[in-house]
């Protein structure tokens, strides 16, 4: 068995177990969280550097910002069909290895 | 010493020249060779070292390696032997003579010492580099050289009119920091800002890059945008307007990779927000932030053309980049995706990762420098970049759904270019020490306090935590996002045909007009040589008799002798 194959196993039996990735990344979370919260702060240079979990709000609420921004530009102002500027611009290049399903 | 006297720019410069003509085995090698000899003699450049040399009553400085110019030498010469590996199953002589001579010129500038050496390599820079984009082959890739080649050319313009004034001004040709004010700094300035894809004549990047060949990019992403930075930090240092500049083009490229749904675009936008990173570093202009921002340049090429050698190998093994039609490689592109995740998590500066001891500093020097709106928005940006480089692009690629394409692994030497560099991601990330040793000035920052880690993690696990959340609506849209490009291409297109087609008018209404009135000369010429007219004015018509009578009178005479 080679080593892409080898590769190829691992990453399936990984994501076999996504649920329990997920619940591992959950209290990771929280872990972050507490710490921060007793950890007392190292940087006083700016005023939300004392505040517990500030960058995990922030982090979590620019996140929320950052995908309103990109939804509202899209749709708003800057989406075009995709051979807008015309139809050499939109063309696919040939494969050099595998193939496609059919279905 | 050696170095000084073979320039390395100028051995890889000629050394490009074999490419065109080797073939197969002996070009491989050759292709492998030239680099590593190049990084020897990058190796052998003390700091310190100069070469002058007067030319036409100019005095040049062809090679001047100081703390600044060998952090770029070091990393340009690393990435040539490290993408000639990618491009080693190339077959087009003309491509790998193109990467070659632009890598010359992007190192032949970083180690130049007076303006006009610089120049000279700048513009050598822009017409190789165009080659990998035309190698394409394609329409869409001719069209963007094109562009591509027009909006360089306006910054090569502008940078020889700028050195000029310059020149006049102080008398001098040492590339050195600019004073401010003065035509000949904002021409200058200008000019470094379009190669380093500043707004607003930034959309060259993300429109040519993707249209380049699938090697191509992972040499252009390196060379352009850098030696535009090292230039800024060199010439601009402290500039307050590249503060915000830079700022504004670490959310302007964040906010656009979401929009676009081609890898190798999105790829491409977030090399301009990692740039401005390095643009807001250089105007910050402390110990701190140019360090930072040479180490940053240093990481984000490597992590770069990681990340475009793994969207390229997707393209070469499926022909497909939108992420509209991609899904569920994993499975047969195992380790690209394993490597392409090591790229992503170095440019989310995600802790154990080069980008996580680089980028950090430039942050950092914001937030010692007490500038509280650039250390958030900055962080803003790390927010995007992770969102869409590390989960989107992955997740629509390589997991998701299954798109029903079934590649194979890319090529050997493909991965092994991709293993070295993800190899040097991480070793950057564990050992930053002897990153930290290159750079211009003695660093005094450790990434690996447990502040730094607490918060990075926090952002990073939160950002994930939306991601996943909205993961229905992030999906790639198979649109176009209208870029600034557009003003260019749309209006500008039609202004110019506007004005072509008027020309044309004008030209063709002279002509039709001159063509009307010759012929009516000409019918009215007829019109009098039919009529008999001329005889019926008196002048003419008694000089017709008369000479009718001085004929025969000569007829008698003749017939009387």
């Amino acid at each position: 068995m080679n080593a892409v194959n080898i590769t190829a196993k691992w990453l399936e039996a990984l994501v076999k177990r996504g649920r329990l990735l997920r619940w591992l990344m959950l209290g990771l979370m929280a872990a972050v969280i507490v710490i921060d919260i007793l950890k007392p702060a190292k940087y006083s240079r700016f005023p939300w550097d004392g505040i517990p979990a500030f960058t995990a709000l922030y982090a979590f609420a620019g996140a929320l910002v950052l995908i309103g921004l990109y939804k509202a530009i899209g749709y708003g102002l800057v989406y075009r069909r995709a051979d807008y500027y015309g139809a050499a611009d939109d063309d696919n290049d040939n494969a050099s290895g595998g193939s496609q399903d059919a279905g | 010493m050696l170095a000084e006297w073979l320039h390395p720019a100028l051995v890889l410069a000629f050394g490009a020249l074999p490419l065109a003509v080797l073939q197969g085995r002996a070009r491989q090698v050759w292709q492998l060779a030239l680099p590593l000899l190049v990084l020897l003699l990058v190796a052998g450049l003390e700091d310190g070292a100069r070469v002058t040399l007067e030319l036409a009553g100019l005095e040049l400085v062809p090679l001047r390696a100081d703390g600044l110019s060998l952090v770029f030498a070091w990393i340009f010469a690393l990435i040539l032997v490290i993408g000639n590996i990618f491009a080693l199953q190339v077959d087009d002589g003309a491509q790998h003579v193109a990467a070659t001579l632009y890598a010359a010129s992007g190192l032949g500038a970083v180690l130049a010492g007076d303006l006009i050496t610089l120049y000279v390599f700048w513009e050598v820079m822009m017409i190789a580099s165009v080659w990998l984009i035309w190698r394409r082959r394609r329409q869409a890739a001719y069209n963007a050289g094109f562009r591509y080649l027009i909006v360089h050319a306006l910054g090569g313009m502008l940078l020889l009119v700028g050195i000029i004034a310059h020149w006049q001004g102080t008398g001098s040709l040492a590339f050195d920091a600019f004073t401010a004010g003065g035509a000949a700094f904002w021409l200058i300035l200008a000019a470094f800002l379009i190669n380093a894809a500043a707004p607003p004549l930034h959309a060259w990047l993300p429109d040519a890059y993707p249209e380049a060949t699938v090697t191509g990019t992972v040499f252009l992403s390196a060379f352009t945008t850098k030696t535009a930075v090292y230039v800024l930090a060199r010439g601009f240092p402290g500039t307050e307007l590249l503060v915000w500049l830079g700022v504004f083009m670490t959310l302007y490229g964040v906010t656009y990779a979401f929009l676009v749904n081609d890898i190798r675009r999105l790829l491409s936008y977030h090399i301009m927000s990692q740039v401005g990173y390095m643009v807001a570093g250089v105007g910050l202009g402390s110990a701190l932030a140019i360090s930072g921002t040479a180490a940053h340049a240093f990481t984000h090429i490597l992590y770069k053309a990681l990340l475009l050698m793994g969207a390229g190998a997707v393209l070469q093994m499926t022909g497909r980049s939108k992420l509209t039609e991609l899904g569920g490689l994993y499975r047969y592109m195992p380790v690209t995706f394993l490597l392409y995740m090591v790229g992503g998590l170095s440019i989310s500066a995600f802790p154990l990762f080069s980008g996580f001891v680089s980028k950090t500093m430039i942050i950092e020097a914001a937030a010692v420098d007490g500038r509280g709106v650039v250390f958030l928005l900055m962080t803003l940006a790390g927010v995007g970049t992770f969102m869409s480089t590390t989960l989107k692009l992955p997740w629509y690629t390589f997991l998701g759904h299954d798109s029903g394409l079934r590649p194979t692994e890319a090529p050997l030497n493909m991965r092994l270019a991709m293993g070295i560099a993800a190899l040097l991601c991480f070793l950057i990330g564990i050992m930053p020490g002897w990153l930290y040793a290159i750079l211009p000035y003695p660093v005094d920052y450790n990434a690996y306090t447990a502040s730094h880690l607490l918060k990075e993690m926090q952002l990073l696990l939160f950002t994930g935590l939306a991601f996943f959340l909205l993961l229905g609506v992030l999906g790639g849209k198979d649109k176009l996002s209208l870029d600034l490009d557009w003003f260019y291409r749309v209006p500008g297109w039609r202004a110019l045909a506007g004005i072509r087609n008027g020309l044309a008018a004008i030209d063709g209404g002279a002509r039709a007009a001159f063509m009307r009135r010759f012929h009516a000369a000409e019918a009215w010429a007829t019109h009098l040589r039919l009529s008999d007219w001329p005889l019926r004015s008196w002048p003419i018509g008694s000089m017709a008799i008369w000479t009718a009578v001085v004929l025969a009178l000569l007829l008698l005479a003749g017939l009387g002798g």
